[in-house]
């Protein structure tokens, strides 16, 4: 814009100006001036012009798809070349069970999966299925692993070269699935797919003998297409964070977790583009599309400048975003079909690369097929019938979104640095302060529904009575019987190790615990011990045997800065 | 409950509830809201009454996510009838509408739903009367 052009728009400014003063004089706007805010409390104009864009750099901020900074995506042609992954959440049962859920989804429509199924399952760490801790636990969308034959008969028919396949949480789950892919035939070192196990730095501070940097440094020399980094921002997200942190979140843990995995000579480039993301995507449409952009530019921006990534791989942010659940309501609980709708707009608005929406009667109960296959259809019907991919990163260029793409950015920055100036993110003081922040925002949150402030519909307005035929009402909610489930898989549990060669899991044993010792690489000592068929929970008793419990050390010397037990937990988190 | 004492609660949940932003919530939520509140953290139910017991709360509040809340309610009851305790329990959490009267029927004082809100809860156990016993 030359200096002629500019003065013509900001007079034209002020006469809009005038006449929404004049406007607003007779009849007011809804609320004052200061309570109009994103989602994340960002306080937002009446309108945007391109007097708020003026001092982004079209290519160098905002660019091309397919190039650096990958602010409009990171592929040149979005979703015309390939759309995004449908990637419902899946789990129940036994694995047998899980597997049978698994090949309806497929039969539906699904493209890859993230099952819900692992040696922990909602535990932090993995115990077998015969502990005390797992009664009365109703496996709410999770399935319990134990051994590899549990692994076997997951993937049982299932084509791991077609679909994308998310192994569980802990090292123990992805040297099980690899066994088991290997025993179906499967080449490890072909195998696509992605592991659920974000790397714990705060339980398991020390770098060498760290289980999850064993796994990526592991994958990175053995199976180079396996996604092997996991940075599981959609989990702090959930616990009541608001997208500037989640972004903050995202680049701040990523630092972290890939500088202590080059202390293993590994150069970012040998890894880097098998680091995958995991995000929450929520009801703020434009807040939320903007925050995929953000992130993108962030995200590479760092790779290429702060740890020097010469592979443009190396600089994409490729991440799953899953619908924001704490936002459904158990109350009319229909309306969450629309809260899912929205927010997978938002997400494929923000040009993600696999997308969960949340089913309906995730509030009420475990969820049903039925709801599990509309969510599918909620993907399939704004993948074919909305337009929505047409056009690559269709919101780049608005004032509005431009903007707010920038404003988070700066936002997200200042947090960055101040869990930088407090030693990075996985250590205690950054972490500590991070948890303070969330707890605050979902407090605030929370705060603002009680007061109306915010209005949560059918939950703080345009509320039933209880008897209202659409107070409660669900379709085919899911009578899952647990006593049973658990059962039968102690029974399967027991029969794996009444038929193992037992002489064989003492071996393993021993080489379990000289391994856990002597803090080599303990991933190709877990592979060839799980084909003994020894369990999680008892490679979890002699990690503990050998090493002492591990919630530890770190956190313990700060434990006077903690109010109670919940915030040790929480470490555990990602 | 009336007079200017506090009302305690014990605020529990369990060990394999991990998704922990509602919990957390409520812990200061109703402490704002003038309840005098014991973190529990994650407990079996033998822990739940042994503390509860030790703290002398007023209420057990126990949140339910992923277990089943009739197996869970019926072993906290066999617990707290162990130990002779009549402490009123609330629950909140993931629990079917198909299961309130028969929670209820087990003595359950309140059930509490994702939705509801903290002066709600807050307000329930401030005027709470615990029922006469025939």
């Amino acid at each position: 814009m030359n200096q002629k052009e500019l003065k013509k728009l900001k007079d034209a400014r002020k006469d809009y100006d005038e006449l929404v003063t004049r406007s607003t004089a007779k009849i007011p706007e809804a609320k004052p001036e200061s309570e109009y805010m994103t989602d994340s409390w960002i306080p937002v104009n009446r309108l945007y012009t391109p007097l708020d864009v003026e001092h982004i750099d079209v290519v160098k901020d905002v660019g091309f798809p397919g190039e650096y900074p990958f602010t409009r995506g990171v592929f040149p042609s979005g979703y015309r070349t390939r759309a995004w992954n449908r990637r419902q959440v899946a789990g129940r049962g036994p694995a047998d069970e899980c597997n049978q859920l698994a090949k309806y989804l497929i039969s539906q429509g699904q493209t890859a999966f993230a099952l819900h199924a692992g040696t922990n399952a909602d535990s932090k760490i993995p115990q077998d299925t015969d502990d005390p801790i797992y009664a009365g636990y109703a496996f709410r969308d999770t399935t319990k692993m134990d051994t590899l034959a549990d692994y076997e008969e997951l993937i049982d028919g299932i084509d791991l070269n077609k679909f994308s396949w998310m192994a569980g949480e802990f090292p123990i789950d992805l040297a099980m699935f690899v066994v088991a892919a290997e025993k179906k035939g499967f080449d490890r070192h072909k195998l696509v797919a992605t592991t659920a196990g974000k790397v714990r730095l705060i339980s398991y501070p020390e770098n060498k003998g760290n289980p999850w940097i064993d796994q990526v440094e592991y994958c990175t020399r053995e199976m180079p297409n396996f996604n092997s980094l996991y940075i599981d921002v959609g989990n702090v997200r959930e616990a009541g964070t608001n997208a500037v942190q989640e972004i903050a979140w995202t680049i701040a843990l990523g630092m972290d977790c890939i500088r202590e995995v080059m202390k293993r000579d590994l150069t970012v480039d040998s890894f880097a583009s098998k680091i995958h993301f995991y995000h929450r995507v929520g009801s703020d449409i434009m807040e939320e599309a903007a925050k995929f952009r953000c992130l993108r530019r962030m995200w590479s921006r760092m790779m290429k400048e702060y740890f020097g990534a010469k592979d443009p791989r190396s600089w994409r942010l490729r991440t799953h975003a899953q619908s924001y659940g704490p936002v459904f309501a158990a109350k009319q609980p229909l309306n969450n079909i629309i809260r899912g709708t929205v927010q997978g707009i938002a997400a494929v608005l923000g040009g993600v690369q696999s997308l969960a929406v949340d089913t309906f009667d995730e509030p009420l109960a475990v969820p049903s097929d039925f709801a599990k296959v509309l969510s599918l259809r909620t993907q399939q019907v704004l993948e074919h019938e909305t337009g929505l991919v047409n056009v690559v990163d269709p919101l780049g260029g608005s004032y509005y979104v431009e903007w707010l793409t920038d404003t988070l950015e700066k936002e997200a920055q200042k947090i960055i640095d101040k869990l930088e100036e407090l030693g990075g993110a996985c250590k205690i003081p950054a972490s500590a302060h991070f948890m303070q922040l969330m707890r605050e925002s979902a407090y605030r949150y929370q705060k603002e529904i009680d007061t109306k402030k915010r209005i949560h519909v059918g939950v703080n307005e345009y509320i039933m009575a209880e008897d209202d035929p659409m107070q409660h009402y669900a379709p085919e909610l899911i009578e899952y019987d647990h006593v049973a489930a658990i059962k039968k898989q102690v029974a399967r549990l027991n029969k794996v190790r009444r038929e193992r060669d037992n002489a064989a899991v003492e071996k393993a044993k021993k080489e379990l615990r000289d391994v856990f010792r002597s803090r080599e690489n303990m991933m190709p000592v877990l592979i060839e011990a799980v084909k003994t068929y020894i369990s999680s929970g008892e490679i979890m008793k002699l990690l503990v045997e050998v090493r002492g419990k591990q919630v530890g050390p770190q956190a313990e010397k700060y434990a006077d800065r903690l109010v109670s037990e919940i915030e040790l937990a929480i470490y555990d988190w990602y | 409950m009336t007079g200017d004492k506090k009302v305690r609660m014990l605020l529990t949940k369990h060990p394999l509830d991990g998704h922990e932003a509602g919990y957390n919530i409520l812990a200061r939520g109703l402490r704002e809201q003038g309840i005098e509140v014991i973190i529990g953290g994650s407990q079996m139910t033998n822990e739940i009454v042994d503390t509860a017991i030790q703290e002398d709360v007023d209420f057990i509040g126990y949140r339910i996510m992923a277990g089943d809340p009739i197996y869970l309610v019926e072993e906290l009851n066999k617990r707290l009838k162990q130990k002779n305790s009549d402490i009123p329990v609330i629950i909140g959490g993931i629990i079917r509408a198909k299961d309130f009267s028969k929670l209820r029927a087990m003595g359950v004082a309140q059930i509490f739903i994702p939705g509801s809100l903290l002066s709600e809860i807050a307000n329930f156990m401030k005027t709470y009367k615990k029922p006469v016993k025939a």
